[in-house]
Parts: C-alpha cells; sequence; structure tokens
C-alpha cells in the first residue's frame, strides 16, 4: 500500500477502497470568493476540494465512481469556470498492482490548458476605446455650447456604439464573473468591477438618450482596457509562479511505446499501460511511468524530478522514475512497476499542487480582511454618492465609480499565495520540494537547527576502512563476517556484501540488539558492535568467544556537509547535531564540522525529547533528518526537513524535501524563505497603503474613474510581479550553489 | 465642423474594418504561436 497521503489528516477518514482523487485545471477564478463558490458547488455533491488559486488547478477527492469527475467539472463550469481534468481519477488503492478492472478502464483524459481569448478581448475593447477617447476629448477641450447640436448628437451616439460591443465583448468576463456570483450570492471582484461598468454604461445611455447630461463612455471602455491588460498580466504572473506545476503535468508522456508479449513494439495511450508491461523509451523522450531499467545501462536527465541538471547514469536493475528523459544516444527498455496516477511523476505534480493549494493562516486572515472590504467598497460607493448629490448627480456618480473601480482587494489576496507559490517554484526547479508552505512562513523565525547524522550529514552507505586481524589474513575474516551478514538490510552488512565468498553458515539468526551470529567451519563465529574513539564505527569478530578481528568502517562525510553548516552558522543559525552513534564517532564528525554542540546515542525518543525542551526554552527547531527512521522526530520540531529520493516521496512527512540529495539545499530554503518573508510583507503593505490612501481620495473626488481602473490594475499587478522577483534564482539561489562543491 | 458629420462615421467604418481584421487574425489563429514564423527559417527544407 501506498503511503502516498493523499488524506489530509483533518479531513474525515474515507475508505481507501472508494477513494478516489483528480487533478482539474481550472480557469476563471480571481479571488478567494472564487475559490470558495468551486469548494460550496462541490460539497453538496459528495467531492472536496483543494484548490491552489495561484496555479489555477484543485485537487478533487470522493468516494465512489470514478466517472462522478464528469458531474464535478460540470458542476465548476456551471459556476462559470472551465474546468478540465489533467490526469486520470486515481484510487487510493490503486497502488496494487492488482488493480480491479473497472479502475483500469478509467478513461484516459488529456490535459488541456483552458486559455481565456484575453488578448483579442484587449485588442477590441483597445481599438474602441481609442476612438471612444478621442471623441469624448471634445466634451473635455471644448465648450459643448460651440458645437452644432446635430454633430453633439452624432459625437454622443458614435461613442455609444462604440462603446457597446466594447462592454459586451471585451467586459464579458468581468459580466459573466459578476452574474455567476450573484447568482450563487457571494460578492466577488467581477461584482464591484462589473456594478462600475454598467452603472457609467446606463447613466451615459440614458444621457443619449435624452440629449443632455453627462457621459462615462471614455471610462467605460478605459476600464474594460485597462481591467483587461491588468488581468492578462497577472494571469502570466501566476501561471509563471506556478510554471513548475505546469511543467510537471506537461511532462506526462501521453504515449508510450508498448511490448507486444511476441516482442513487437506497439504505441499506446500512456493510461493503458499496466503494470508489468515493458516499454521502450526512444532517446530524447520522457518515461512514461515508474519501472525497472532492463538490459543496459542508461542515461537520463532527471532535472524535472530533482533538479540536477547533469544526466546521470543508471545501472541495469536501478528504479527510474516517470518524467525522467533518456538522454542517451539508444532506445532504453523497462518494466514498468508503477503506473498513471500512481508514478514518481504523478505523485509530485501532487505534492506541489498540494502544496500551492495551502492556505496557511496568515492567508486566512487576509482572505477575511479582502471579503469584508468588498461589503465595504460598496457601502462606501452609495454613502460617497450621498454625499456628493448635492453638487449634482453627475459629480455624484462619478465619486460612486471611482470608489468601485479604485479598490483591490485581490492585491490583498494575492499578496501571499503568489509569493509562496513563486518561492516554492523556483526551490522545486532545484530540487527542493516544498510540501507544506506554511514552512516557509516558520522558517525564518527559526533559531535552532538540529542535524541527524547517518543520511543526512553522511551518506547511508559504510565503508570498510581498517582490518585489525588477530590471527587469520585480512581475506579470510573479511569472508567470515561477510557470510555472517548475508541476508541483511543493514548499511553495516551492506559494507561487507563485496566479500562474501559464498561460503557455507549453519544457524544463522540475528539477535536484535546484539548482531548475527552462525556456525563457520564447526565454530560459533558472531559479530558485535564495539567502542572506538577514532571517528570509526568497530564491529569484531567472534570465534567461540575469541576476538578473530576488528573492522573500522566509516560513513562518507557529503561532500556539501562543510559548507553548509558553515553558511547556515552564518546565517545566525545555532546548530546540534543529534545521533544515535557512539561519542567516538559523532564528536570526532561535530568537531570537524565545527559544531560545539553534539549529543550521542540518541534514540528517537531522545531526539524527540530534546527538541521539545529546546521548545521549551523558548526556541523554534528546525530538525533535518533522513525521513524514515525519524519520522516522529520530524513531527515534533518547528519546521521539518529530509532528504528523500524521488521514489521514496510518499514515505516522507517532512515540511520540505531534498530530492536532489544535495545537502545545499538547506541553505537555499532558508534563504529563499526569509527572502519570501520580506516580499509578503512588502506585498501586504502595498495593498493595506494603496486601498488607505486611494478610497479616501476616491471619497473626496479627487480620482476619476479611468484613472481608477488604472490604480486598480496596478495594485495587482504590482504585488504579483514583486511576487515573481523571488522566481529568479540569481542572488540568493545562485550564491549558494557557488559555495558549494558539490 | 461639417466636414466632422463625414468624418466620424468614416472613422467608425476604418474601426469597424480595424476590429474585423483583429478577429479575423485571432479566428485563424495567428497569435497561437508568435515564435514559429521566426524558428521556421532555421527547419530545413
Amino acid at each position: 500500500m501506498n503511503d502516498l497521503p493523499l488524506v489530509d489528516p483533518e479531513h474525515p477518514p474515507i475508505d481507501r477502497e472508494q477513494a478516489r482523487s483528480a487533478l482539474v485545471r481550472v480557469s476563471g477564478m480571481h479571488c478567494i470568493n472564487c475559490v470558495r463558490k468551486v469548494e460550496k458547488a462541490l460539497t453538496p455533491l459528495g467531492a472536496q476540494a483543494e484548490i491552489n488559486l495561484v496555479g489555477g488547478t484543485a485537487e478533487l477527492r470522493w468516494t465512489g465512481n470514478p466517472a462522478l469527475l464528469d458531474d464535478y467539472l460540470q458542476a465548476i463550469q456551471n459556476l462559470g469556470f472551465k474546468a478540465a481534468a489533467l490526469d486520470a481519477p486515481l484510487s487510493l488503492a490503486s497502488t496494487n498492482p492488482d488493480r480491479q478492472p473497472d479502475a483500469d478502464a478509467e478513461a484516459p483524459r488529456v490535459a488541456h490548458a483552458v486559455a481565456e481569448a484575453t488578448p483579442l478581448r484587449i485588442g477590441v475593447a483597445g481599438l474602441l476605446g481609442m476612438q471612444v477617447m478621442m471623441l469624448a476629448s471634445t466634451q473635455y477641450f471644448v465648450d459643448a455650447q460651440q458645437i452644432e447640436p446635430l454633430l453633439r448628437e452624432l459625437i454622443r451616439q458614435a461613442q455609444w456604439w462604440l462603446a457597446t460591443p466594447a462592454l459586451i465583448y471585451a467586459g464579458a468576463p468581468f459580466l459573466h464573473g459578476a452574474w455567476t456570483a450573484l447568482r450563487q450570492r457571494s460578492l466577488t471582484m467581477d461584482v464591484t468591477v462589473a456594478a462600475a461598468m454598467v452603472l457609467a454604461y446606463g447613466v451615459s445611455a440614458v444621457a443619449t438618450l435624452r440629449g443632455h447630461g453627462h457621459v462615462y463612455f471614455d471610462s467605460v471602455t478605459m476600464f474594460v482596457f485597462l481591467l483587461l491588460i491588468a488581468r492578462y498580466f497577472e494571469n502570466r504572473g501566476r501561471a509563471a509562479a506556478s510554471r513548475h506545476l505546469q511543467e510537471l503535468a506537461a511532462a506526462q508522456q501521453q504515449w508510450a511505446q508498448r511490448e507486444t508479449e511476441a516482442g513487437v513494439p506497439e504505441q499506446v495511450a500512456s493510461a493503458e499501460l499496466r503494470s508489468g508491461d515493458v516499454v521502450v523509451v526512444a532517446p530524447g523522450l520522457a518515461i512514461p511511468a515508474d519501472g525497472v531499467l532492463l538490459d543496459a545501462d542508461a542515461e537520463l536527465d532527471e532535472s524535472l524530478l530533482t533538479g540536477e541538471s547533469r544526466p546521470l547514469r543508471r545501472p541495469v536493475g536501478e528504479q527510474l522514475c516517470a518524467g525522467a528523459i533518456n538522454a542517451g544516444h539508444a532506445p532504453l527498455r523497462l518494466r514498468l512497476n508503477r503506473v498513471g496516477g500512481d508514478s514518481t511523476l504523478s505523485q509530485l505534480t501532487r505534492l506541489v499542487h498540494r502544496a500551492q493549494a495551502q492556505r496557511p493562516h496568515v492567508l486566512h486572515l487576509a482572505d477575511r480582511i479582502a471579503g469584508h472590504i468588498l461589503a465595504l467598497v460598496i457601502a462606501l460607493a452609495a454613502f460617497g454618492f450621498w454625499l456628493w448629490l448635492p453638487q449634482g448627480f453627475d459629480r455624484a456618480l462619478g465619486v460612486s465609480l471611482s470608489v468601485l473601480a479604485v479598490t483591490c482587494p485581490c492585491a490583498l489576496s494575492l499578496a501571499t499565495p503568489a509569493a509562496l507559490a513563486a518561492a516554492s517554484s523556483a526551490l522545486a526547479r532545484r530540487g527542493v520540494l516544498v510540501a507544506n508552505v506554511d514552512a516557509l512562513l516558520r522558517l525564518p523565525k527559526v533559531d535552532q537547527l538540529c542535524l541527524d547524522k547517518t543520511g543526512t550529514l553522511t551518506e547511508s552507505e559504510f565503508r570498510i576502512v581498517r582490518v585489525d586481524s588477530l590471527e587469520l589474513p585480512a581475506p579470510q575474516v573479511l569472508a567470515r563476517a561477510a557470510a555472517l551478514e548475508r541476508g541483511l538490510h543493514h548499511p553495516l552488512a551492506a559494507a561487507f556484501r563485496e566479500h562474501d565468498d559464498g561460503r557455507p553458515v549453519e544457524a544463522l539468526q540475528a539477535i536484535p540488539g546484539r548482531g548475527p551470529q552462525g556456525i563457520i567451519d564447526g565454530a560459533l563465529h558472531s559479530l558485535r558492535g564495539i567502542d572506538g574513539d577514532d571517528g570509526l564505527s568497530w564491529v569484531e569478530l567472534r570465534a567461540n568467544g575469541k576476538c578473530l578481528a576488528r573492522f573500522g568502517l566509516q560513513q562518507t562525510l557529503r561532500a556539501d556537509a562543510s559548507s553548509t553548516v558553515l553558511a547556515l552558522q552564518r546565517e545566525g543559525l545555532q546548530i546540534e547535531l543529534l545521533s544515535g552513534d557512539a561519542p567516538g564517532v559523532v564528536e570526532p564528525l561535530a568537531a570537524q564540522l565545527g559544531l560545539t554542540r553534539s549529543a550521542a546515542r540518541q534514540s528517537p525518543q531522545d531526539k524527540l525529547d530534546r527538541i521539545h525542551a529546546l521548545q521549551a526554552s523558548g526556541q523554534r527547531v528546525w530538525m533535518v533528518g533522513d525521513g524514515l527512521n525519524d519520522a516522529p522526530v520530524l513531527a515534533g520540531a518547528d519546521v521539518s526537513t529530509s532528504l528523500a529520493s524521488a521514489a521514496a516521496l510518499s514515505q516522507s512527512r517532512a515540511d520540505v524535501l531534498l530530492i536532489n540529495d544535495r545537502l545545499s539545499g538547506l541553505t537555499d530554503i532558508y534563504r529563499q524563505a526569509r527572502r519570501t518573508r520580506a516580499v509578503i510583507r512588502e506585498n501586504l503593505l502595498w495593498a493595506a497603503l494603496y486601498n488607505l490612501i486611494a478610497i479616501p481620495l476616491a471619497l473626496a473626488g479627487r480620482v476619476d474613474p479611468w484613472i481608477a481602473a488604472l490604480g486598480m490594475g496596478a495594485s495587482s499587478l504590482i504585488v504579483v510581479v514583486n511576487a515573481l522577483r523571488l522566481t529568479r534564482l540569481r542572488g540568493t539561489l545562485a550564491a549558494s550553489h557557488t559555495e558549494s562543491p558539490a | 465642423m461639417s466636414s466632422l458629420l463625414v468624418l466620424i462615421p468614416l472613422g467608425l467604418l476604418f474601426v469597424g474594418i480595424a476590429v474585423g481584421f483583429l478577429v479575423y487574425a485571432s479566428n485563424s489563429k495567428q497569435f497561437k504561436d508568435l515564435d514559429k514564423a521566426a524558428r521556421s527559417i532555421l527547419d530545413d527544407d
């Protein structure tokens, strides 16, 4: 059973055999109210939606018939959004290779990015708006009484004819959004925008028919034009922020070459692939599903999965992940074992989506404020109209329109998610997967970093560096030790494997807490761990209780361990080494890394107690481990990071995963988190200042409606562009890479 | 001033034609891939 965390612990438990999920692209969502609309529409149908506003994706979860997905897509479309499935519905129980035929029959769905026809609308609004502005200039620069009545009437009529298609066609996204929001009895930004447009257009049309009164057709067309431009760039910015998610989704190979039983290749849709199939991947193409490499070594480009830009050589028998590209010159063959939604690429896509869909605490606060602001704006527009009515209807209407147009709670809603998405997207391209975006907000507050040793600061593998044989030649004692370690899956056992000459062992058994023992050549042999004080892990081989040899084993320090520790210390973090090894191993390593604090012989419970003690003293703790053996310790820390291979993604519960096996990713994370916090603060400050200044100015009658529209669009745009600074890799990330010898 | 009585309808006609061309260009997918034409000169004949 795969432990892919498809079910959020906060959600009620569901029947895993019937549980389904699907990743869906939803176009047209612009603010938190749009998100709530989708969630509210799906809940009565029995589906839970986790929505990524920035990336425009939603993960739907439900139980029962996979075909229900069509109903959910239809429900989303009924709200006025466009929806398309990005992958086939995934059964939570589907990691079992013996999948049920009905689950296999789930229809493949091709990923389609649903693009709005915004450029054409912008073009239409721009062309018509220019004409309207030219005609409207007569009412600003020439005394109306000096114009012939017939010409004056023609100028108004011409503006009306031009403004009508601009409003109905180019402004359709806003009108449609407002209409669907009102039908759902919810308030979105589209409601205030559409209200301003329709109000200005309606009053101008009446004035034109009556032949007197002020007309606002120029404001209507400029309003539509400027808002469309702002929305276009906002969408582009959001797409850039979630580009990694799109790249992952795009890497899903739609077609594959499968070998028939006769060994003849046939082209099939990737959705038809089954566990056990043998596929052929031509050079330059991506692997369609996870599987084991057959026949010959291969060179793979795994940059999308791990951020490693150089092609890597993979030996025969190695597990390969979907999404890796065959970078060699010959086709490769592999036998599949995880297909469709179970593949590493699918899991990675979902993890990235889920991270972007999460709504940190600070975001809930911003959303609540934005929701209240919308209601307040409408009240203020009415108040402005009442306040300015003694100055004339035209003036009062102009003020109301400005108030409606100038307000921008969208900037407030976008400020945090845009920054988090941009930051996590940049990290993901470097092989750092942020599974919990809240961690990015907590990380800058951390003062203590606790590092595990084995598998974190050091490679997992041991190598034998000393053999002290008391009686027999070294190869003899090594062969006996290897025979005792035969069949054991401990890193120490792996170090002896190459010395195994296949000699027989009788009554071989592993005694928990002591080590293996067995009878070799009629004598009872055993292996026991012993203490040393020279930084090596020592093992003693005994025969009938008599010491035959001692083996000194060492783990290789990761190439970038020293530079990473030094860089993080310079950032002001206190670092402590927590290890289950003996003091003789831990203390020299700590000294080598320049760490003054280390603790040896720490069980997982001891490590957890240490973290709790640090937290009790008011410190915030960041724990870094291998993610498998120290899961409870990671769970107890304020922020957790684990080094996990792409294939082991599903087993890790850490907030941040280093899937490229590069420790210097820790510096990337920490620096990126600090930059993210700064950008979020700037964005929130900007959004708050803008609204605090713009609304009173509009109420005071100092802002024309078209300037208000420009201000609103610019405000959203500034927030997104500022967040996009986090996607640039030069500076923080690039600096950390130059420090790293790896 | 009276010339404007002709020029304004003429302007409306021209903007209508311009919008028509824009819609035609968009419908014929001329804005779908702006890099394709530039890349095509590098392709082998």
